[in-house]
């Protein structure tokens, strides 16, 4: 028997005469994480497709433990013992964790009735095989996402897995939730579990990964160990672009600060908060989650009533209620989840970028004037560089990092003088994280006072001329210039 | 019963609703002078919530698939008219029930699988589906075959079936009711309902589908299958449903149902069946159905003016989706 | 492919779901008795047999079945095309658009009973501007139309059920009135009718509170209710209904709790639907007009105005109870009620 427990050769699928997938290859040790990794679009999800079965190949060989397979169906892959964990991780919100672990060994075994005892034992089984311990009888969907997560990761050992396929498994996690899950993810692997963990995330690649095979556009550009590989050669096989960090360097700061603010405190959430932002500057607010960071960005945008301490804006105190107020005064959010809080996909690009600034753009009998508000998004196409020829197609249709662009230019579309980004390029691939980046140190040498929010060191590092960190409700540290390291982070948050 | 457990059950739909009812009996009992707990009004209770119980369990077991059946009082109609016509012109007058039992049943199958087939291969909204074959089935009632009303030709098995019944009661002014047979088949359905829902595969997957149909699909189950099945059971279910109703009305209208699904639903979804699939219990849909069914029995006890009716069940509707919308959003987090 | 085919049938059968169930008046249509025989002896005076169509409330329902066949035997009998067409539910809008296409395709005479009187107004106007003759029944208050024909006058059926229910009685006790619905206007209009009479001529009897329930035009809710008013009223004597599900479905409820003979119940109902409990007593009597009857009595009066003919009061049109007809303006009332008892039940084949 080879060394590998599965072997993809010179692959080929395509869709209507459009090829998806292109002479891939690559191959997957037992014991081992092999991360497949790629920008969106790349084929990733096509390959998995092919792997459990679910898509036929239409040229190349798949050898699974020295077997060659001509084609199989997921029930087949199942029985081989592949499974995939999608990245929605295919569980019954509405019926209790016992049932979302027996479920699918019960229609497996093919019994038609229920035997409830029988379904605890299994419930159980699955659990003790990551010794992990949660309450049968809770509902799924109430649970967190890193919980449904393990109870997807032990309903799938159920099968006597021998290759588990990971889809983007990292996306809705915190830092420490994917912490927890590498955890789980090496204790799989040492137990001889092959994984294939689909990931864009350069650093979570490089920390739990053996093998890597970065795909582009289809064809896979690099497949072998991970250890051959510096993070640029990375970056480089997944864009296709020397990519480089540009640290952010203010260029002209204010004197005068444009908000300040002063022992603010939240019952239970931060207390005695003060700092300055001055236009021009980039500042980070950082921290583990739970830090009070994001109850910090809602409280200046009136989402959260702060009871104590004050808010000084351009020399003025300030009381802000709401985020209509909010915006009034001049201060845009943009929410970390962009999807299902800043865009509305089914709405024209140019209705997205407009959407905050409906006013400006309305006569004065309140009726909206079409052509300005096609000319007023055109202006932000070209100033952000958005992908698509055509502004009236639907924010749908744009990658994520030109989404994310879309939410920014509905914020600066009304003149702004404070932005806060809460997590700006999570769920973005490098490639779009590195324009969005960009596009916000542009901004700031524009004249913007900006706030980003992040548990992204890397991140924090690459864009933020003055960093705050918080810990517990508190600032525990605050560094400028040269001192901005993730290392230097790491040690107050610690 | 630890704490845990108690937690638990406060939580559920079902367990808040059966205070209602409780409540709301109390209420009326005080109101009505002591009038509703009488036997004579309580087997009167019992005997109208049969062909609406039995309904809702219709309704409860589509909703947990996460559908909606539009079309089950125009199945029940069409298959009743349908056979008790086929009975008169058949000269079978004093044939035995069975007979136009065994016939709406059938019909009722076949006219569920329309619904089934087309609600499982084409994944259509099954809204809009049955929207439109209740539109249909009404049509080819009233205008293909141009069914009638039977009244007084109702075949004389169909009127003895009807007035059989289980126990006379007497109340304390002397007066006899007598607790009608069809309440065994009313209770017959809920126990299935409860089995296949709780005790199959068959109706975990209906909860499975319900709560995500990819996943569904993805652990194995053919959801296409299972789909067109329950609609065919529905349909059974429904032609019988609707001889129950003739032989306890004793008289064949062919409009008779119509409409009707806008009670049933509106009960169902009070009673924890979520408009958006996957949750749904007997029990709970049992006491939503006894709270519409004591209320619109007891407005002339209490002296309410019958409009009222109507606003009732616009609050009901409105209570119940809105609980149901509150429990998908918990759900969904 | 194949999917798509199938797509198409789909697609092809919801149109037909729409059709069949919108618009199931068209196929709902008769078109009665083809002209083919020897035309009959009163059209001729020279001008065409007369284009007449009857609209009745709602198609398939046992009332109104029993219409459709006298229309058809008349027109059998006389050699004259009836269309009978009407809407499939109770509705006054399906059933004014029938009559405007009706009106449009260029009939003679137009004859209906109206869901909703106000409703038709404004389509009987345009019909008599267009010299169609246009003549309603179960609506006497109606304006635009050439004749109402009714079979009793309204005071007439609510004094007469209730000199039926008060000799059932013996004169006093409390009672009850019974609609199918508060909304139907000439039920409502009866059961006024009934309780004038009772205020006049028996003053011994009782309207309790509640004074009226509805039952939906449904048997089994109308048995609920009677069970309900019994228990909330021990001492209710009498349930006077003016719809034809009020008595039987109250009969059922009065057997069935043991009071036959203490609780007497008399409605509008059609005569083997109640036969068992007139000949077990549990009913004395119930009321009756023969619609069919008054139907006839439209086509005849219908065909007499095209002729040219001029009506006036006591006027024979033709049918038994209209031999000498009272007009008062544009009503013309006959004497069209009868009570069905024991002795009478079987004679009408309904």
């Amino acid at each position: 028997m080879s060394e590998y427990l599965l072997e993809m050769t010179e692959i080929c699928k395509s869709f209507a005469g459009v090829p998806a997938l292109e002479h891939v290859n690559f191959k997957v040790r037992s014991g081992k994480v092999m991360c497949l990794a790629g920008e969106n679009g790349c084929g990733k999800s096509t390959l998995v497709k092919i792997i459990s079965g679910v898509y036929s190949k239409d040229e190349g060989e798949v050898v699974f433990e020295g077997k060659p397979i001509a084609k199989i169906t997921p029930a087949e892959a199942t029985k081989l013992g592949i499974q995939v964990i999608y990245q929605d991780l295919s569980i019954f919100p509405n019926l209790t964790v016992m049932e979302n672990l027996a479920i699918n060994s019960e229609i497996t075994a093919g019994k038609k009735l229920v035997n409830r005892r029988q379904w605890e034992a299994t419930a159980k089984e699955a659990l003790s095989k990551i010794g992990y311990h949660i309450d049968l009888h809770a509902k799924m969907g109430e649970l967190s996402v890193a919980d449904k997560q393990l109870v997807a990761i032990c309903r799938a050992l159920l099968f006597d897995a021998k290759l588990i396929i990971m889809d983007e498994p990292t996306t809705a996690l915190t830092k420490k939730e994917v912490d927890a899950l590498f955890k789980t993810v090496c204790q799989l692997r040492d137990s001889g579990i092959a994984i294939m963990f689909i990931s864009h995330k350069t650093e979570e690649i490089f920390e739990i990964s053996d093998d890597v095979c970065i795909m582009r556009n289809g064809k896979n550009v690099y497949a072998g160990p991970t250890s051959e590989l510096t993070p640029k050669d990375f970056t480089y096989y997944m864009t296709g672009r020397e990519l480089t960090d540009d640290h952010f360097v203010a260029k002209n700061i204010s004197k005068e600060p444009v908000l300040k603010v002063e022992h603010l405190s939240l019952k239970n959430k931060f207390e005695d908060v003060s700092f300055e932002l001055r236009k021009g500057e980039i500042l980070g607010i950082t921290g583990l989650l739970g830090s009070g960071r994001t109850e910090l960005a809602l409280s200046l945008f009136g989402l959260e009533r702060p009871k104590k301490g004050t808010i000084t804006l351009n020399g003025k105190q300030v009381k802000i209620t709401s985020p209509i107020m909010a915006q009034k005064l001049k201060i845009g959010y943009v929410p970390e989840d962009r999807l299902t809080e800043g865009l509305c996909l089914q709405q024209s690009i140019a209705d997205n970028i407009t959407l905050s600034s409906l006013k400006r753009l309305s006569n004065s009998f309140g009726l909206l004037k079409h052509q300005d508000i096609i000319d007023d998004a055109s202006i932000w196409k070209e100033k952000f560089s958005i992908a698509t020829n055509d502004v009236n197609k639907f924010a749908s249709t744009l990658s994520g990092g030109n989404q994310q662009k879309i939410v920014l230019s509905k914020w600066l579309s009304n003149d702004l003088d404070v932005l806060i980004l809460n997590g700006p390029t999570v769920g973005v691939d490098v490639g779009a994280k590195q324009d969005i980046h960009a596009l916000v140190h542009q901004l700031a040498n524009d004249g913007l006072a900006v706030i980003i929010i992040s548990d992204d060191l890397s991140e924090v590092v690459i864009n933020c001329s003055r960093v705050v960190v918080m810990k517990e409700g508190k600032i525990v540290g605050e560094m400028t210039g040269d001192k901005i390291s993730e290392d230097n982070i790491l040690e107050i948050i610690r | 019963m630890n704490n845990a457990m108690i937690k638990r059950t406060t939580k559920r739909t079902e367990y808040w609703i059966f205070l209602v009812l409780i409540i709301m009996c109390v209420a009326i009992q005080i109101a009505s002078g002591g009038q509703l707990l009488e036997s004579s009004t309580v087997v009167t209770i019992l005997r109208s919530m049969v062909v609406d119980g039995m309904f809702a369990m219709v309704c409860l077991i589509v909703m947990v698939s996460g559908g909606f059946d539009l079309s089950f009082p125009a199945v029940a109609a069409l298959a009743y008219s349908l056979s008790t016509t086929i009975c008169v012109n058949m000269g079978w007058s004093e044939t035995n029930a069975w007979a136009g039992f065994i016939m709406a049943i059938v019909i009722g199958a076949v006219l569920g699988m329309l619904n089934g087939w087309i609600i499982s291969n084409f994944k259509l909204n099954t809204m809009i589906v049955t929207l439109a074959t209740q539109t249909l089935f009404i049509g080819i009632s009233m205008g293909l075959l141009e069914l009638k009303e039977i009244t007084s030709k109702l075949p004389l098995g169909f009127r003895t079936f009807g007035e059989s019944y289980l126990f006379e009661v007497k109340s304390s002014a002397g007066l006899r009711s007598t607790m009608t047979t069809m309440f065994i088949p009313f209770v017959i359905i809920c126990i299935i309902t409860s089995l296949v829902l709780n005790r199959t595969m068959f109706g975990r997957a209906l909860y499975a589908i319900g709560g995500n149909e990819t996943s569904a699909e993805r652990a194995g189950y053919n959801v296409k299958r299972v789909k067109f099945w329950l609609y065919v059971a529905v349909g059974a279910t429904c032609g019988f449903i609707g001889m129950v109703r003739v032989c306890m009305a004793r008289q064949s209208i062919p409009k008779a149902l119509v409409g009707q699904e806008m009670t049933i639903i509106p009960a169902v979804i009070l009673g924890g069946a979520s408009i958006f699939g996957g949750e749904g219990t007997v029990f709970g849909t049992i006491c939503a159905v006894g709270i519409i069914t004591v209320v619109s029995n007891s407005m002339l006890l209490i002296g309410i003016d019958s409009y009222w009716q109507d606003f009732f069940n616009g609050i009901v509707i409105l209570v119940g989706v809105t609980v149901s919308a509150i429990q998908a959003k918990r759900r969904n987090k | 492919m194949r999917k798509k085919l199938l797509s198409v049938v789909l697609s092809i059968s919801m149109v037909a779901a729409l059709l069949t169930g919108c618009g199931s008046s068209n196929s709902a249509t008769k078109e009665t008795t083809k002209s083919s025989e020897a035309t009959a002896s009163d059209t001729s005076t020279g001008k065409d047999a007369p284009k007449i169509a009857f609209v009745p409330k709602v198609m398939g329902q046992a009332w109104w079945d029993h219409v459709q066949e006298n229309v058809e035997a008349w027109g059998q009998e006389n050699g004259i095309e009836v269309i009978y067409k009407g809407p499939t539910e109770v509705d006054a809008a399906a059933q004014v658009q029938i009559m405007t296409d009706l009106v449009n395709q260029g009939i003679d005479v137009l004859l209906f009973s109206p869901n909703d009187p106000d409703a038709c107004e404004a389509i009987c106007k345009e019909a008599i501007d267009k010299g169609i003759i246009v003549i309603s029944t179960e609506a006497s208050g109606m304006e635009n139309v050439t004749y109402d024909v009714e079979a009793f006058d309204e005071a007439g059926l609510g004094g007469f059920l209730m000199d039926q229910l008060a000799a059932q009685m013996g004169e006093e006790g409390k009672y009850i009135t019974m609609v199918g619905s508060m909304t139907m206007e000439s039920q409502n209009n009866w059961a006024d009718a009934a309780v004038e009479r009772q205020k006049a001529a028996y003053p011994k009897m009782e309207l309790v509170p509640d004074a009226r329930v509805a039952d939906d035009s449904d048997a089994e809710k109308a048995y609920e209710l009677t069970k309900e008013l019994i228990q909330k009223y021990p001492d209710l004597k009498g349930i006077l209904g003016t719809g034809s599900f009020d008595a039987p479905g109250a009969a059922r409820a009065i057997q069935e709790l043991g009071l036959t003979g203490k609780v007497y119940a008399i409605s509008v109902a059609m005569p083997l639907e109640v036969k068992d409990y007139l000949l077990d007593g549990t009913l004395g009597s119930v009321a009756l007009w023969d619609a069919g009857v008054t139907a006839k009595v439209m086509l005849n009066l219908g065909v007499k105005l095209f002729n040219g003919e001029e009506i006036a009061s006591g006027a024979n049109l033709g049918e038994i109870g209209y031999d000498k007809v009272d007009i008062q303006g544009k009503v013309i009332v006959g004497q069209g009620q009868i009570a069905i008892t024991t002795e009478n039940v079987d004679d009408f084949g309904f």
